[in-house]
């Protein structure tokens, strides 16, 4: 009896919490990182009564927490993937909405700036004309600047936000190792608790969508986090710093490093996934190239029309100057380096110009050329003197004297060149539309011969002097009266800096003269030569023009942009179904919950009724006793 | 696999998101008409229509390039029609100041007939545009090109410089003429050689227009018709050496070298004739010497012949000038034929590029509004189906 008693209480204890893991299943059914739990009965071990064995009631085995580390590490991982393509696509459609913008877009201004040159040419003298050609040339270096400017922005948000993600890390990391601590002191012989469990589970969780991480479980209950390619982040009790510290080259373009143990590690290279990676993705993959693509447009915009302009003659008779300004090539060296100087670099070759950055590195003999973003070894000539420059993709880059071995450079030929583009005319008059020279022929003339005027070297000091060639018979000439050369129709001759041609059939006394241009104020040349400059092949040896490059940037652009939306989607999806998988076996199903209420209630009113049983059994004893 | 209460939450959220970002793209598409609004919609199309939005804007600037090339080619036109019957007047009181019937007096009068008309030609000469450009100074459209000197002779002060615009991206068309093509670079007698008499003539040979006969056979250069007496001549070149001789009748041709030249009259033993070869002549030139001959009294048989001497060649100089004018105004219309041609087929192309950007970037409605009706329908069917599964729970018997 006594024994029926207490079988009844164990089933009543067990029920009763039964009942309350239930109850804290259902308090918890939306708590984030909750895993239910579920009791697990066991018997009591039987007494022998007279040779049988009669069972003695029920324990509460063990409380069971209903999770997975296999899931639980494919969720988060699922998750880092998730968040990194999500956190790139967000910072991708920024770069496309800058570039795309019909209205304001840069393909757009570079029309209207060549249209206003058309407008130029087809009135030379007209001032308005003048005047709206400077004012397009103001709003195309804005709009390249605003581009500029916002990227520039957006490369300030990568390295602030990395700041933020760094110092987020290493504080879960640090609650990690806290959390270790506790799982190490408060485990019973059932393992660690619950509660514990889910905070540790609810935090790696976070620190997926930050970073891709590693996870191992030891035996003692404890987990080792590790980032990137296996540098730990949590070993036990002690955590590592996740920073981010001023970048090796540029200060703006942060590095990241794991501090921990008096060691510094930079770890830059190695994260990948979560928002971190996203950043540091972003920043490599999609920043740089855009702002060199740009850069590289711009470069070709001046180099087309300055050159051209120069070749000019303004209003004041003057030879045109140059008309845009620009930053030239960056050079940072890496702080680690241990000799001072930087080295020159000058671009040499528009045409042969690559939108990457390099860095370069000196092992004490040779230099090597690395793409800075995929870090492929780029074949470079010469060697890195003032006499023999080392040269690549267009580039020519001399050092003073060799730097110390071991010392690295980070080149950004076009990355910032935009940062210093500017208009550097004001005055309308000082627009070279015209040639310096011009050409005619005598009016005296019996031959039929024409000159025409080819080109103009604005270097030589006798450019718009002028000269006459003369004929002394239809076949040879002299210039100023001076030499006979020999004369073949469709010859080109150097004039006192004026190429010119000269075809037809001339006869003895002919005479061409070549002269200054003052005055010219309808001739068009050389803005139309601008106009050709400017619409013809800049970029790649002359093989793509800068409307194309353009569309090219925005191609790039949109289909980086497009490919990391369908990441997202894609990741979006294998991270519901990863994250299905671990609540079907997690998460709490509140009828679930309520069939187990119904049944441990029902078990308990059973057992309840062991003990009334129980007791009327007594009573009965009892009573037959008195009587 | 166990479905839990949150899962449910979850999925139909996702769901929920994603139908939701649809839904906004299409809107979006709807709202602006477009089918592509940012290059990741689309990046090669995004790539295209950037270039086709430059290439059109191009095209409405050739558009404007070629209008203006028309109205200042008109312009150009209309002042040349005005030379040229400016020129045929002057041919014409030229031709009746060449009868011999007439007398000092009424060539005097003829004479300040053609003074009005050169003053006229030297206004046409000096024409300006719209905004006061000179039309025939060449890049030098500030200066006055013509200018009458102290001694009564016309200057050219402009250059030789000629415009082009562009209308095309391969073609370019020069929209104005430099004063010297259009008033000077005239080839003096009838191309390939003129004649003149020397002043100091004394008998009464007048020269005919000189005719080429043989092209080939022609040695450009300056050649003296000397008569040793009154039937015949010898001619001899710059450096004296004798060239050809003959003698001549009234009426005959003179031949040399493949030139004929046509003397009419009697001349006087010493009288000298000049071939020069053709060479630039000025209209302004042309007609000073015009004035020069007409303001010259006739009083005897020497001098009536240097009149018409000098008017039979100014008349041919006169019939070059005005072919030279209307040659240059068959030009112009030629090159306004080139710009109706160009315009033309950029208003084609136009129409094509605008075509192939509409088939690129709008939206077919049909497609989107069906497309919208169908998310529409998607997403109030997830709500229903949650809100009704949300309303499923055991708790609700207990």
């Amino acid at each position: 009896m006594a024994n029926l008693l207490n079988i009844g209480v164990s089933a009543l204890l067990a029920q009763q919490r039964a009942l309350s893991v239930t109850a804290n299943n259902i308090a918890n059914a939306s708590t984030p990182g909750y895993s239910r739990q579920r009791v697990e009965f066991s018997e009591r071990p039987a007494d022998r009564i007279g040779g049988h064995f009669v069972g003695s009631g029920v324990d509460i085995g063990r409380i069971r927490r209903m999770s997975d580390e296999v899931a639980a590490a494919q969720m988060r991982s699922a998750s880092s993937g998730f968040h990194r393509a999500e956190s790139f696509s967000n910072l991708a459609s920024v770069v496309e909405n800058l570039l795309a913008d019909e209205q304001i877009g840069l393909a757009a201004t570079l029309q209207s700036f060549v249209n206003s040159l058309q407008d130029v040419a087809n009135d030379p003298a007209s001032a308005s004309a003048r005047q709206a050609f400077l004012s397009e040339a103001r709003t195309l270096v804005a709009r390249f600047s605003s581009i500029d400017d916002r990227l520039t922005d957006l490369e300030g948000e990568v390295a602030r936000r990395l700041d933020v993600v760094a110092t987020e890390i290493s504080s879960i990391g640090k609650s990690l190792a806290e959390l270790n601590e506790r799982i190490l002191t408060t485990s019973s012989v059932n393992g660690p608790p619950s509660d514990l469990l889910d905070q540790r589970d609810q935090l790696l969780e976070r620190l997926a969508e930050l970073v891709d991480i590693q996870t191992v479980v030891q035996t003692d209950g404890t987990t080792n986090v590790f980032i990137g390619s296996g540098q730990a982040l949590v070993l036990g009790g002690t955590s590592m710093q996740l920073a981010a510290v001023p970048g090796r080259f540029d200060p703006r373009q942060p590095d990241m490093v794991l501090r921990g143990g008096g060691n510094e590690v930079a770890v830059t290279q190695f994260l990948t996934g979560g928002e971190t990676g996203a950043l540091l993705d972003f920043r490599r993959e999609m920043l740089a190239p855009t702002r060199a693509a740009i850069g590289q447009i711009a470069v070709g915009i001046v180099s087309a029309a300055n050159t051209a302009h120069m070749n000019g003659m303004d209003l004041h008779g003057d030879l045109g100057q140059a008309l845009f300004a620009l930053a030239p090539p960056s050079v940072h060296g890496a702080s680690t380096n241990t000799g001072g100087a930087a080295p020159t670099v000058t671009i040499a070759d528009v045409g042969a110009l690559k939108p990457r950055s390099y860095h370069l590195h000196y092992d004490g003999i040779d230099y090597r050329v690395l793409d800075a973003t995929t870090g492929a070894e780029i074949a470079a000539a010469g060697a890195g003197t003032a006499a023999d420059p080392l040269t690549f993709d267009g580039l020519e880059i001399v050092f003073a004297a060799p730097p110390p071995a071991g010392d690295q450079f980070a080149i950004h030929a076009l990355e910032h060149a935009v940062s210093g583009f500017s208009l550097l005319i004001e005055d309308p008059d000082r627009v070279a539309a015209a040639a310096p020279v011009r050409t005619r022929a005598a009016l005296g003339n019996v031959g039929d011969g024409v000159i025409d005027l080819v080109a103009v070297d604005p270097a030589d000091p006798d450019l718009g002097t002028s000269a006459t060639i003369e004929f002394i018979d239809p076949t040879t000439y002299s210039i100023n009266g001076a030499g006979a050369f020999a004369y073949t129709p469709g010859d080109e001759m150097l004039v006192n800096g004026a190429r010119v041609t000269l075809a037809g059939a001339p006869v003895a006394g002919d005479r061409f003269v070549i002269e200054s241009n003052a005055g010219g104020i309808g001739d068009n040349r050389n803005a139309l030569a601008m106009i050709d400059a400017l619409t013809g092949g800049v970029l790649d040896g002359g093989a793509t023009t800068l409307q194309s490059a353009v569309g090219r940037t925005v191609a790039k652009v949109g289909t980086l942009s497009a490919e990391t939306q369908n990441r997202r989607d894609a990741q979006a999806a294998l991270l519901e179904q990863s994250r299905a998988r671990l609540d079907s076996l997690r998460g709490v199903n509140l009828d679930e919950e309520a069939a187990n209420m119904l049944r441990t209630e029902q078990m308990y009113q059973a057992a309840a009724q062991t003990i009334a049983v129980a007791n009327s059994l007594f009573d009965s004893l009892l009573a037959v006793l008195r009587r | 696999m166990r479905v839990t209460s949150d899962a449910m939450r979850a999925t139909f959220l996702a769901v929920l998101e994603r139908a939701n970002r649809q839904l906004m793209k299409t809107q979006t598409q709807i709202g602006t008409g477009r089918r592509v609004n940012a290059p990741s919609d689309d990046s090669f199309a995004a790539a295209r229509i950037t270039e086709i939005d430059a290439a059109i804007a191009r095209l409405a600037q050739f558009r404007d390039n070629g209008t203006l090339a028309r109205n200042r080619l008109s312009l150009e036109e209309t002042v040349l029609a005005d030379v040229v019957d400016n020129l045929q007047r002057i041919r014409e009181l030229t031709l009746q100041a060449n009868n011999a019937t007439l007398g000092n007096g009424e060539r005097a009068g003829l004479a300040a007939e053609i003074r009005e008309r050169f003053d006229g030609l030297l206004a046409l000469a000096n024409s300006v545009d719209g905004n006061g450009r000179y039309l025939f100074a060449g890049f030098s459209e500030g200066t006055q090109p013509f200018v009458v000197t102290a001694d009564g002779s016309v200057e050219y002060r402009g250059d030789s410089g000629q415009r082009y615009i562009e209308i095309n991206d391969e073609r370019r068309v020069a929209i104005n003429d430099a004063g010297d093509a259009a008033f000077q670079r005239i080839p003096s007698g009838n191309g390939t050689f003129s004649l003149s008499a020397d002043p100091a003539n004394t008998g009464s040979g007048v020269l005919g227009a000189g005719t080429v006969i043989d092209p080939n056979a022609w040695v450009p250069g300056e050649y003296r018709i000397e008569f040793v007496s009154a039937a015949s001549y010898e001619v001899r070149d710059a450096a004296d050496v004798l060239v050809a001789s003959g003698d001549h009748t009234p009426g005959s041709s003179i031949e040399f070298l493949g030139i004929g030249i046509e003397l009419n009259g009697a001349p006087a033993a010493g009288d000298t004739f000049v071939v020069e070869p053709s060479t630039a002549r000025d209209v302004f030139t042309v007609l000073n010497d015009l004035l020069a001959t007409l303001g010259t009294s006739v009083n005897d048989e020497s001098s009536r012949a240097a009149l018409h001497n000098g008017l039979g060649q100014t008349l041919v100089d006169l019939d070059r000038a005005i072919d030279h004018v209307i040659d240059l105004r068959a030009t112009i219309g030629a090159r306004l034929r080139a710009v109706e041609d160009e315009v033309l087929s950029n208003e084609a192309f136009e129409v094509q590029m605008t075509r192939e950007l509409s088939d690129l970037r709008d939206l077919d409605y049909a497609v989107a509004i069906s497309l919208l009706s169908q998310q529409l329908l998607q997403i109030d069917a997830a709500q229903k189906a949650f809100s009704r599964t949300q309303g499923l729970s055991l708790f609700r018997y207990l």
